[in-house]
């Protein structure tokens, strides 16, 4: 990097690894209860944050928003949460994706492993995967919670349950680590989710977040506004010199020149520190990206 | 690059600082066992965390009422049986809900041996109507005719209650409403949970014959 950006977009791209890790503490405020082997219960639970999180990690300071979709259509008394999805559908259109790239723990812990000097590959090729977290996102997070229920109506949280490394990763393994009745109730179903958390660990050093490009609901979810949300990327094509610099920093397979907010845009800024003309930044509009094309034209 | 410098120090210094906090509480302790005067106090510490831990080990004595309103005693329920078992869940659980029937034959099991089981819904504590109902309701459903309690949310008991994160989590009380053992957590429908549960009433049902 030989020249710095300055301003907000500037700030955004170069401190996101700190912003990563300063989301990752205030949604993990309750360190000491990591060591205590005992979840914070407190008001905070009642609240969602915006990335992914488990619950049932000791330190967490709210509650998954997954889990909690999950945990009101399983119950007796509702099949879809709607507060949840009205907080969520609040963050996706102020935020968009801008939560995987900055804000949510597990987004981070796969860079952070991303960082381990193995060999990489690319994603580019397996893009249909793309495509499997809308899957997950419906079926496990949003139907089968809610229709496959017990004799007086209770659903379980299917993606919680089966599926999410994040759950063993924050909940699991610390707690049972800490509290001798849990390391009793481990079994099979922990060793199923200790080896998903574990591919998603391996895959996660050779590619570059698998687990959001492929799996994570919430980001499926986020995904939806991407391309609405507020704050978001624009490229000043007076500017571009068409250098392809943007789309060979990107890791997750976007050309930023061709559509500005895909729904696999994360936001990192990749794109915004490797152009040499500063042709790329964040920015804000209410406008989705046709109408501010038109309005550019005129 | 110099702010990322300072921040990464900062990071560095507040992690060096945790450490240097709990190296400090060691040397504290080494140095208590070097003077006599301090010898006593660190008997009196002890005896303070055997207090604490028996304290820890016994179920709170509670005045609460079953979900039909009866008074429950805690000191009365447990010294009324050779060995009471305790089981926390709550109406939205699933595999809570899910070992009901299980925990229903095991309580007329108990009752030949002079014991008994007890549900705590965590929904009724501090005595909601709606959420008594609906408990009686699942309750109900899965024929668990059990008796299930509440207590007051802000009482010792309900404290302790409010402790318990993991659900269901199923506790063994002696006649002196001691906790036997450590708390089995998880539906006891699986093999091993049941087993090591069994175990536990046993031990006390004997250990109360002595």
């Amino acid at each position: 990097m030989d020249k710095k950006r300055t301003g907000i977009s500037g700030f955004l791209s170069r401190f996101r690894g700190w912003i990563q890790a300063i989301a990752t503490l205030l949604t993990n405020f309750h360190l000491p209860n990591l060591f205590e082997g005992k979840l914070y219960q407190g008001a905070g639970k009642y609240a969602c944050v915006p990335g992914l999180n488990c619950y049932s990690c000791p330190a967490a300071s709210g509650a998954c928003p997954i889990g909690a979709f999950q945990a009101a259509a399983g119950s007796q008394k509702f099949r879809f949460s709607y507060y949840v999805t009205g907080f969520l559908i609040l963050l996706g259109v102020f935020l968009g994706r801008f939560i995987c790239g900055f804000l949510c723990p597990f987004g981070w812990f796969q860079e952070l492993l991303y960082k381990i000097p193995v060999k990489k590959h690319s994603t580019k090729r397996l893009r249909p995967l793309t495509y499997l977290k809308y899957v997950v996102l419906l079926v496990m997070v949003i139907l089968l919670p809610a229709i496959v229920v017990d004799e007086v109506g209770i659903g379980e949280p299917f993606f919680c349950k089966y599926l999410c490394p994040q759950g063993v990763f924050e909940g699991a393994i610390p707690l049972s680590f800490a509290n001798e009745g849990i390391r009793a109730a481990l079994g099979a179903l922990f060793q199923w989710k200790l080896a998903i958390l574990v591919t998603v660990v391996a895959l996660s050093m050779i590619f570059f977040r698998p687990f959001c490009k492929w799996i994570c609901p919430l980001g499926a979810f986020y995904a939806l506004f991407n391309r609405i949300s507020v704050f978001r990327i624009q490229v000043d094509q007076s500017k571009c010199i068409s250098c392809g610099k943007c789309v060979k920093a990107c890791r997750m397979d976007v050309d930023v020149t061709k559509t500005e907010n895909h729904s696999e845009c994360i936001r990192c800024g990749m794109c915004i520190s490797a152009c040499p003309v500063e042709a790329v930044r964040f920015c804000r509009s209410m406008k989705s990206d046709k109408k501010q094309k038109e309005v550019e034209k005129l | 690059m110099n702010r990322k410098k300072m921040m990464a120090m900062l990071v560095v210094s507040l992690l060096i600082f945790t450490l240097a906090a709990c190296g400090a509480k060691k040397e504290m302790r080494t140095d208590k066992e070097k003077s006599v005067s301090e010898m006593d106090k660190k008997e009196q510490d002890m005896q303070k965390e055997a207090m604490r831990e028996d304290q820890m080990n016994v179920f709170p004595d509670f005045e609460g009422k079953d979900l039909d309103g009866n008074m429950v005693k805690g000191k009365e329920l447990f010294s009324g049986n050779a060995v009471t078992v305790v089981n926390f869940w709550f109406t939205t659980c699933g595999p809570c809900v899910g070992e009901l029937s299980e925990l229903d034959a095991l309580n007329k099991e108990l009752e030949q041996k002079g014991g008994m089981l007890v549900g705590i819904n965590a929904f009724t504590l501090g005595g909601d109507e709606t959420a008594i109902s609906e408990a009686k309701d699942i309750l109900k459903q899965k024929d668990a005719s059990y008796k299930n309690i509440y207590f007051d949310s802000e009482s010792e008991a309900g404290k302790f209650a409010a402790g318990v994160y993991a659900y269901p989590t199923t506790y063994v009380v002696d006649r002196n409403g001691k906790i036997v053992g450590e708390p089995i957590v998880g539906a006891v429908t699986g093999e091993k949970q049941m087993e090591s549960l069994r175990n536990t009433i046993r031990e006390t049902i004997e250990k109360d014959k002595m």
